[in-house]
């Protein structure tokens, strides 16, 4: 988490401060409070709610995820990967004679790269989630939060943090304020 | 979101009635005369008609599809109490609409059903043991009834839906949607049950030797390909021509391009999963379908079809980009539907030569037909000789453009959105994720 470029980082002023996390009352407030930190500059921050929320991520000004391109390329060298070994096992190195068909077949063999092709495009879509997500993550500062336990039921929140580069105290406070937030905490880790 | 309001323009631009006059000259004009050379060409080349009968059952299959697979669209709407559909619904229902028309374009059919259907003939049905039973169900009598089974269906459902949902827009009233949703089951059955049917009518009939459990399965997955390429065409058309602004937006496109994708995917699955139980099982009487099909140039069509049907739009269609875009959508939906057509034509062409008079003569001499492939032979490279193309093109053009001036009569001075439909606002605000 620390591999951060040092040009909009700025090391806190205070170690133990993770950042602001502010309450909305309901996924419209969130989505426009979403809209007031993208505008101001902000970059670390994030929106925390218990379901998907239509528009949000146009809000937040998230980038296209990486995941369908690493997923697809994957996919096509198992399968290409798969029809290969058939050919070379059953074809090739040992030719095999099935019910007097011919040693290589497309139609036979996709049996086995389809599946392969699946399987690949699944463990990578799982892995490669996790890893883009930065997970596992044992502990995070947020849980210390009492009020941060709602966000699993009926809860919406955005946490800014700290490391932030226009992070300040008071007039982060106060932008999320007007921005429309119920309740403002600070976190410490 | 929920608060976000969407006006509906004027009614200039929910009401087709500048456009729809012009299109329907043009089209109707255009479709008619093509079809008139296509007849006049059938009538020079000497051969009883059968190659424009051939070209001419292979545009109204084509045709046929895409009205068969609007309704089920209409019907699926109702059945899954869909919201973003609401918006291309009453394109959907104009093009199932087409029964009417589709009965009397297959007048010509009937006319020289001998030509091109074999199980006509009685001599042939009893020329072997594997076709002496199918006379029970490929008769002339029972297919006229059931044909006429199918339109009386397909109209009065087509009909009943269309026009409820047209009285809709006059009083508002909700118990005429809750009760298209009843209805929407048991229709669909029957809509499903007709597709499987004609399949084995239209297409099968044209072998009677072949046996496929798969084939009614992969027509209609063809059919279901069809509708997903013609409804963003035809929303783009009217949206080109100022109709519906704003209304039908990326979100809606994005929605029909996953439904393309999908059922692209899905033409693809059934199609391999038909063609390898036949090559593993490797039964004449199933083989006989793909025999010809490997050979020569339809050999080059069937691999083109793998090529052109599955993995070029596949990787066209398969980003979020690519569907999200009118222009690249509207390029793979007119690709897409360019390969059906040719899928059909890859269907129906060679068939209707296998069974030529031939082969048919060795059979009633007790001879095997498949044995007499070499002699054939030249009679199946027919449908690609280049006066048959024309014919072939001619005839889509005339059937075509038949059909989309009867579907723009059917839209015309009619609402293009169904306005008193309560799911309308929650169809316009759609996002696709």
């Amino acid at each position: 988490m620390t591999t951060y470029s040092p040009s909009i980082d700025t090391s806190p002023a205070d170690p133990g401060m993770y950042g602001l996390l502010a309450e909305f009352h309901d996924p419209q407030a969130l989505v426009n409070a979403a809209n007031v930190l993208r505008k101001n500059g902000y970059y670390r921050w994030d929106c925390y709610s218990p379901f998907p929320i239509h528009g949000l991520d146009k809000a937040m000004g998230l980038k296209f995820s990486p995941l369908p391109v690493v997923v697809f390329s994957v996919a096509t060298l198992a399968c290409v990967g798969a029809l290969a070994l058939a050919w070379f096992c059953n074809a090739f190195d040992y030719p095999l004679i099935v019910s007097g068909k011919p040693y290589w077949g497309f139609g036979p063999h996709m049996f086995v790269a389809f599946p392969a092709t699946v399987l690949a495009s699944v463990v990578t879509t799982f892995y490669a989630t996790f890893i883009f997500c930065k997970l596992p993550v044992f502990r995070h500062p947020l849980f210390t939060s009492e009020r941060f336990r709602r966000v699993t039921d009926d809860g919406f929140f955005i946490a800014v943090e700290a490391r932030d580069a226009k992070f300040d105290l008071t007039a982060t406070a106060a932008l999320l304020n007007a921005a429309g937030a119920q309740a403002i905490e600070e976190v410490r880790d | 979101m929920s608060d976000k309001t969407i006006t509906l323009g004027t009614r200039d631009q929910i009401y087709m009635e500048q456009l729809a006059p012009r299109v329907m000259m043009l089209a109707g004009s255009i479709g008619v005369i093509a079809l008139i050379l296509a007849a006049l060409i059938g009538l020079a080349v000497h051969d009883n008609m059968k190659q424009f009968l051939c070209s001419y059952l292979t545009a109204w299959v084509f045709c046929f599809a895409i009205a068969i697979s609007g309704l089920w669209f209409v019907l699926a709407h109702h059945l899954f109490k869909a919201a973003w559909s609401n918006v291309v619904r009453r394109i959907a229902e104009a093009l199932s609409a087409n029964f009417v028309l589709l009965a009397i374009l297959f007048i010509p059919i009937l006319i020289g059903m001998r030509e091109i259907f074999p199980w006509t003939s009685h001599a042939y049905m009893q020329s072997g043991p594997e076709l002496r039973h199918k006379e029970l169900f490929l008769n002339t009598p029972f297919f006229l009834l059931r044909m006429g089974a199918y339109f009386a269906a397909l109209i009065g459902i087509s009909f009943y839906y269309r026009r409820m949902s047209l009285e809709q827009d006059q009083d508002g009233q909700v118990w005429r949607l809750v009760r298209l949703q009843k209805n929407a089951g048991w229709c669909f059955l029957i809509v499903c049950w007709i597709m499987n049917l004609a399949a084995t009518d239209l297409i099968m009939g044209l072998q009677p030797k072949w046996l496929s459990y798969a084939e009614p399965l992969y027509f209609a997955t063809g059919c279901a390909v069809t509708i997903f390429a013609v409804l963003p065409i035809f929303a783009m058309l009217l949206q080109n021509r100022g109709y519906l602004p704003g209304l039908i937006t990326k979100e809606h496109y994005h929605d029909m391009g996953k439904w393309l994708f999908a059922f692209v995917m899905f033409w693809a699955y059934i199609a391999f999963a038909q063609y390898l139980l036949i090559w593993y099982g490797n039964v004449p009487k199933e083989t006989a379908f793909y025999l010809f099909r490997q050979l020569g140039p339809w050999a080059a069509i069937s691999i083109a079809l793998i090529v052109g049907h599955f993995l070029i739009p596949f990787i066209g269609l398969i980003s979020r980009w690519g569907k999200r875009r009118t222009s690249t959508l509207l390029f793979w939906a007119i690709w897409v539907l360019a390969f059906q057509y040719l899928d059909f034509f890859w269907q129906i062409q060679p068939a209707v030569y296998v069974q030529s008079a031939k082969v048919q003569n060795a059979a009633l001499a007790g001879l095997d037909p498949y044995k007499l492939l070499g002699s054939a032979e030249n009679a199946v490279w027919l449908p690609l000789h280049p006066i048959s193309l024309i014919i072939s093109l001619l005839c889509l053009v005339g059937v075509g453009g038949i059909f989309v001036a009867h579907t723009f009569y059917l839209l015309a001075n009619k609402s293009l959105l169904p306005l008193r439909d309560p799911r309308l606002p929650e169809a316009l605000a759609v996002e696709s994720l």
